[in-house]
């Protein structure tokens, strides 16, 4: 990993601008090797009710202890349930970052921007680092932001398609147009489609399925690490870089408003 | 098949009428097609335009980068004889200009060439005037030969020949043509052209094709700017350009860009191009044809040719003299006031300076191929 | 007496603390986060909130999830 290349957020500094999940594993086991293989640095969880019936086999158990813990409230149709669950997964103590996930569409999993806000709002005055899942859309963006935000997930496609950055365009326009970092949160299904995403200057990718249930998830959280890394190194070293430069001093055609008359 | 139809047409077409309808949402949205046709070209070069240079700029930059890299190309002129039997109104050679007239022998053109080649520089460009008798196919072919075991790259900037006479400088080692139609105004060239075998304007018009046809590399054409509308020239030599690249697709295909300075002659440029118009030009011609090599030669001033470099140049000439000879032996009187004298070194480090390597050779022909 | 615990009804014997309900549940109390009648019960509190009849707790823990 560019160790140079640091991702600040939440008060925190990443070396890896991966994001992984805990869901989907055939196998929890996995998820310490593929921590350790794919170099990230946050992993998300969810918060359900205890299984009072079977064993509790804990996922806390398989996730090394230097991750920052992403809990989600997935689960929650609503604002005010989406808060009651951020308010129950820092009460485990492991931090207070939380990604706000709120869905009451069972066929495509979209997430309710307005509710999104809302929580988001509440939450972030609660004192959260909230990173709030949604729809690319640069008005909910711009409300999430305005509502303390730490980051903006945006979906690259449907939860669970692994259909890459169908919203691709859109997500453009919030790199363009958002100062919070973009990180671009479901669909992405491989990892040249992580690269893409981060060279388009995403700022992290959060990938899950696609490593969960991959054949070989610890060389597949590899690939991913590798090739999110490449791809914030593309966005430093490419065009990106030179967008910034000219932007930060004159433009291409400053110098013939100096000459004007001259011939 | 030639250019000529298209080119009377055009020189008939009053472009003032297509400039009204052009807007800024026009230009707006053709500066941000993947492909830019004629109609798009056009619009660039509108006076609705002018306020979008900026835009037109970056995306000037962006092509140019995306084809050409960081890179500038290096090359000097030599100019060989400048006996000549025109009469170009506006050219510091023409016959009835009383300066010293005079022709390198091949032992003065060998020092020539190895003081240039001692700069670092690998293309050079021959010049003469138009004098077939005294700096003719024959001349010239000796002086390519001398030359080529010093150069990679060796172009010619002389009067229009036959194709067969391009074939047996091809064979001799010529890679490259370059050939200015100076006006694409046919009425104008008549008047700018009174005596001498330059008049035949359809004649230099299909020289390029020629050139291209005799087995030419590059092919450089170009309008010189100020002679009239400059609007209406770029347009022109833009669609030459892409004529050429249909038809020729082999063929490296280049725009020069040259500007009028003051010369020993008196005539004085009917319309004066802006630094302003100069860039918009430019611009227009990389949008509209982003795999066209452009040339910005020393005509122009050390600060702008060094601010212009992200927004679309990819050749320039350094170390320039446009006396007959200059290199070896001091300049006399050359063909029209340099405002860039930077030597080669100090381009490259100009050059290197804002980012840019300097390529100074871009390929050297195998063994055997011409 | 009766209290509630995800949904089921589940008897205990009464002053029962919540600390010792999780473990007379097999559950590791450090990785259970619970709300008791709607209100979050951080959990150095767990050793001394004691239970009353008709309490509705909730108890949730991680698990995986994207």
């Amino acid at each position: 990993m560019n160790h140079t290349d640091i991702f600040e957020i939440g008060g925190k500094r990443l070396g890896s601008r991966l994001f992984t999940g805990t869901g989907k594993y055939g196998n929890d086991a996995l998820i310490a090797p593929v921590c350790e293989s794919s170099g990230s640095e946050v992993i998300t969880v969810a918060l359900r009710r205890v299984d009072l019936d079977g064993k509790v086999d804990n996922v806390m158990r398989h996730i090394p202890p230097h991750m920052t813990l992403l809990p989600n409230t997935s689960g929650a149709r609503n604002a005010d349930e989406a808060v009651r669950i951020a308010r129950l997964a820092r009460a485990m103590g492991c931090g207070d970052w939380i990604k706000i996930e709120v869905i009451s569409d069972n066929r495509y999993l979209l997430p309710d921007g307005y509710e999104t806000a809302k929580a988001t709002q509440i939450l972030a005055r609660d004192g959260f680092v909230v990173l709030p899942y949604m729809n690319p859309d640069l008005y909910v963006a711009r409300s999430l932001a305005d509502a303390g935000a730490a980051a903006i997930m945006p979906l690259g496609a449907p939860i669970g398609t692994n259909r890459g950055l169908r919203t691709e365009e859109m997500i453009r326009i919030l790199i363009e147009e958002m100062e919070l970092p973009i990180i671009v949160d479901a669909g992405i299904g491989t990892p040249s489609q992580a690269c893409q995403a981060m060279e388009m200057g995403a700022a992290a990718c959060l990938v899950n399925t696609a490593i969960a249930t991959a054949a070989d998830p610890v060389l597949m959280g590899r690939a991913f690490g590798r090739a999110v890394a490449a791809g914030r190194e593309a966005w430093l070293a490419g065009p990106g870089a030179v967008a910034t430069l000219a932007q930060a001093s004159s433009p291409l055609t400053g110098f013939l408003d100096q000459t004007e008359g001259a011939s | 098949m030639s250019f000529l139809p298209e080119a009377l047409r055009l020189s008939q077409t009053p472009l003032q009428l297509h400039f009204e309808a052009v807007s800024g949402n026009d230009v707006r949205r053709i500066v941000g097609q993947e492909h830019v046709d004629a109609a798009g070209f056009l619009a660039l070069l509108s006076p609705a335009a002018a306020p979008h240079l900026e835009a037109m700029g970056r995306r000037a930059h962006a092509l140019t980068l995306r084809n050409f890299g960081r890179t500038i190309s290096l090359f000097t002129p030599l100019y060989v004889s400048n006996h000549c039997a025109n009469h170009c109104r506006y050219c510091g050679f023409a016959a009835p200009n009383t300066i010293p007239r005079s022709q390198l022998s091949l032992d003065e053109v060998r020092a020539e060439g190895q003081a240039i080649a001692s700069t670092g520089l690998k293309h050079l460009l021959l010049l003469t005037g138009e004098a077939p008798r005294k700096a003719g196919v024959e001349y010239l072919e000796a002086c390519v030969r001398v030359l080529r075991p010093l150069f990679p790259s060796i172009s010619l900037e002389v009067y229009p020949m036959e194709t067969a006479d391009y074939a047996r400088l091809v064979q001799a080692g010529v890679d490259g043509l370059t050939v200015f139609q100076e006006t694409y105004d046919p009425v104008l060239y008549a008047q700018l052209h009174p005596a001498g075998p330059k008049r035949d304007y359809t004649f230099r018009l299909n020289t390029p094709q020629r050139g291209a046809e005799a087995g030419m590399r590059v092919v450089n054409i170009g309008a010189l700017l100020g002679l009239t509308d400059w609007r209406q020239e770029i347009y022109a030599t833009g669609l030459h350009a892409a004529w050429l690249q249909k038809r020729y697709p082999g063929v490296d295909v280049a725009v020069s860009l040259p500007r009028m300075r003051p010369h020993a002659g008196a005539f004085q440029p009917a319309c004066v191009v802006s630094d302003r118009e100069l860039v918009q030009a430019m611009t227009a011609l990389r949008i509209f044809l982003p795999r066209l090599s452009i040339t910005i030669s020393t005509r122009e001033a050390p600060d702008f040719r060094d601010n212009i470099l992200p927004l679309g140049v990819t050749r320039m000439s350094a170390g320039v003299s446009t006396a007959v000879g200059g290199h070896a032996k001091p300049a006399e009187t050359g063909q029209f006031e340099i405002s860039d004298s930077r030597s080669v070194a100090e381009m490259k480090e100009s050059l290197r300076k804002r980012g840019y390597q300097t390529i100074f050779k871009d390929w050297e022909p195998m063994e055997g191929s011409a | 007496m009766h209290i509630t615990v995800n949904g089921r009804t589940q008897d205990i014997e009464p002053g029962r603390t919540l600390h010792e309900l999780l473990l007379s549940m097999n559950l590791d109390p450090s990785v259970v986060v619970a709300e008791l009648n709607q209100d979050i019960v951080p959990c150095e509190k767990f050793v001394s909130t004691s239970l009353s009849a008709g309490d509705r707790l909730e108890l949730l823990s991680f698990v995986g999830g994207g």
